[in-house]
């Protein structure tokens, strides 16, 4: 059952095959392709129900600039990067050294200690929702980055970790043998032998973790209140008034909201080299 | 100062002996093999002495210090492994001094080091590039020479020659071989290879299932195996096994017979117990039967299967009555190796004949029943074992 190429010579069935990825990429793609169209509207147009139809004008700098000087979303965005980024470097920090412990090291517990770190994602976040709340209040950090950016780590460490640890379990024994006869201390390992070689694993572990932590809305709204540290996911939710809401103002600040994310992508998208470890072991 | 002791180590992995009573010493430069089939513990060994796994008794000396619970970085020695293991997001530089490097040398210190390294093994044209660049035998000499730059005591071959194709591995053998003579230390060459244990050490450590058979030079082991399995692991091809059993016995000689040859007088080691009736294992390498009959014993066989190698030929010859015992083939036939010009050939009857001299005799448990042989003055050491 492998996706069998087309033949070139089976002209309908070439054109039925382009023809049904166009259609779910288009149905795929509607929902974004309207909220930008929708970005672009005078609000006017949202008011008398032109969802679809082709803008009645084109306000998209004026839309965009009232983003950040109409609302606080300036505001949340700074928010959002003293937030997520932190947690990203705490996530990958940690992680990288579980990892290199658990795949490296044989102790006692250390299959348990493993079975933790997986049995931890399988935690509902919402059977958490108020203990963690109640933490956060007992150790005075309730409705700060703090707060945020703690929760953030512990609750992405635990798949992290089982990436990193299988990730750094499959680069051969030899070179950890090689680098210990040599003298190189656990940490020496680590810093030279084992980070380099695990770049592309860090760099898709930094796209996940920080569209996650990026894209969080439940902890946003259960641990920051405040509009001083609320980040811009939940921060949207405050752009729609209790009466009216501007629906193109909304739609700017969500396309705005999601370019971070992109932008990270293609920052780390040089560090994704196949073959990494080629040459390291036989010939 | 090159001194290498191993005393009683002993190793247990998942409840299995591994390694059992094991030792032997080396007081001066040595170049040490140790060989044995695959599984009977001999890269366990080399892991021992570098440190990379732990024992569970005796002691290891390196150099006058014990380093039995020693870290490998602390123990003077340096591992080149069998798939080379460099580290490849370094240039070839970089990871002949990544030791040093690690140990906080200066930069002008391990440039040197490195240099020097590179011109012996001559890759000093590849110091910029990266390991995937290289050919293997390009790779395998960066691994030497990244354990060269260290300078150490004891150096650790675990079968550096194993991925490489056989005109490479001929070639760095000799390599390896010249950097012996030129460094001052003691080398441990683990293989299963027992040409590059002949023709490599200085001494043979030759192992089975976690025991040591037999330590001694080349030439000792082959003319002088102690028992079976050390005479039949080095030869190729190997010596031929024939059930027999003994028809008298005096102080000096014991007396077989075979199924349609004279009896046979072979000399008697000193000491060897045995009686009348004993069943004992008979062997003979292949080059030591030649066809013809100016042999003293001799029988009519048949050839059935011929190998012509270009400098000899083996042939599997079918004597009939006597059948050899765990031969090449399963068939019981006779492995005989003679000169590249006799021609022979398959189905062709011949006559094949030995002297009683060149006879091997086993007792029911493998040991060698016969005296030693001279074997040439070689300039080797004396056997120790520790």
């Amino acid at each position: 059952m492998y996706p069998r190429q087309i033949s070139k010579d089976d002209v309908l069935k070439k054109y039925l095959y382009l023809a049904a990825v166009t259609l779910v990429l288009m149905l795929w793609l509607l929902p974004l392709g309207a909220v930008i169209l929708t970005s672009v509207r005078p609000a006017s147009d949202a008011a008398v129900g032109n969802y679809w139809g082709w803008p009645s004008g084109f306000d998209l700098v004026k839309n965009y600039t009232e983003v950040f000087t109409q609302t606080p979303m300036g505001r949340y965005f700074f928010n959002s990067l003293v937030i997520t980024i932190p947690s990203v470097i705490g996530v990958l920090v940690l992680s990288t050294l579980t990892g290199y412990v658990l795949s490296r090291y044989r102790f006692r517990g250390n299959t348990l200690l493993f079975a933790i770190f997986i049995g931890g994602n399988f935690l509902p976040f919402q059977i958490m929702m108020i203990p963690v709340r109640d933490l956060t209040i007992s150790l005075g950090i309730y409705n700060s980055y703090l707060a945020l950016i703690i929760f953030h780590v512990a609750f992405q460490t635990g798949f992290a970790t089982l990436f990193m640890r299988n990730f750094i379990a499959s680069l051969p024994d030899e070179l950890f043998e090689a680098a210990r006869s040599e003298g190189a201390s656990p940490l020496q390992t680590l810093i030279h032998v084992v980070i380099p070689l695990v770049r592309p694993a860090l760099a898709a572990l930094a796209i996940l973790a920080f569209t996650f932590i990026w894209n969080d809305y439940f902890w946003a709204v259960v641990l920051t209140p405040s509009d001083a540290v609320k980040p811009v996911t939940a921060g949207l939710d405050n752009l729609k008034g209790q009466y009216v809401a501007n629906w193109s103002l909304i739609s700017a600040a969500t396309i705005a909201i999601a370019i971070p994310p992109v932008v990270m992508f293609f920052l780390m998208q040089r560090h994704f080299i196949r073959g990494l470890t080629m040459g390291a072991v036989k010939g | 100062m090159s001194n290498l002791e191993i005393s009683n180590i002993s190793k247990f992995y998942e409840g299995r002996e591994v390694l059992k009573n094991v030792g032997f010493k080396s007081s001066e430069k040595e170049f040490i093999v140790v060989v044995g089939p695959s599984g009977c513990g001999k890269s366990t060994l080399l892991k021992t002495i570098a440190g990379l796994t732990s024992v569970d008794a005796g002691r290891i000396l390196i150099g006058e210090h014990d380093v039995t619970r020693a870290e490998p970085g602390d123990r003077d020695i340096a591992m080149v492994f069998q798939s080379y293991a460099l580290y490849p997001h370094m240039t070839v530089a970089e990871n002949m001094g990544f030791g040093l490097r690690m140990a906080g040398h200066p930069k002008q210190q391990i440039r040197e080091a490195v240099e020097h390294a590179a011109s012996i093994l001559r890759i000093t044209d590849y110091l910029d590039m990266r390991p995937k660049q290289l050919s293997g035998g390009q790779r395998q000499r960066v691994a030497i020479g990244r354990a060269i730059t260290r300078s150490p005591a004891v150096f650790l071959f675990d079968e550096p020659l194993s991925n490489l194709d056989a005109a490479l591995r001929t070639q760095m053998r000799v390599e390896i071989g010249q950097l012996y003579r030129r460094l001052d230390a003691t080398m441990v060459y683990v293989t299963h290879d027992q040409v590059e244990a002949m023709t490599m050490a200085t001494r043979i450590v030759l192992m089975n299932s976690g025991v040591i058979e037999q330590v001694g030079s080349p030439i000792e082991l082959y003319a002088n195996p102690v028992n079976r399995f050390v005479a039949g692991f080095l030869g190729s091809p190997r010596m031929n096994f024939i059930e027999a059993s003994v028809t008298d016995v005096n102080d000096e000689q014991i007396v077989v017979a075979l199924e349609g040859l004279d009896d046979i007088r072979v000399a008697r080691r000193h000491g060897v117990g045995v009686s009348r009736g004993d069943t004992v294992t008979l062997g003979i390498r292949p080059e030591e039967i030649s066809v013809g009959r100016q042999r003293r014993h001799q029988l009519p066989a048949r050839v059935e299967l011929v190998e012509q190698l270009g400098r000899e030929v083996i042939a599997y010859v079918d004597t009939g009555s006597i059948r050899a015992i765990e031969s090449e083939n399963g068939l019981g036939h006779l492995t005989i190796q003679v000169d590249r010009k006799s021609a022979m050939s398959r189905d062709d009857d011949i006559h094949i004949g030995f002297d009683a001299e060149d006879i091997y005799l086993f007792n029911a448990d493998g040991m060698t029943m016969t005296p030693n042989r001279d074997t040439e003055k070689s300039p080797v050491h004396e056997v120790s074992e520790a």
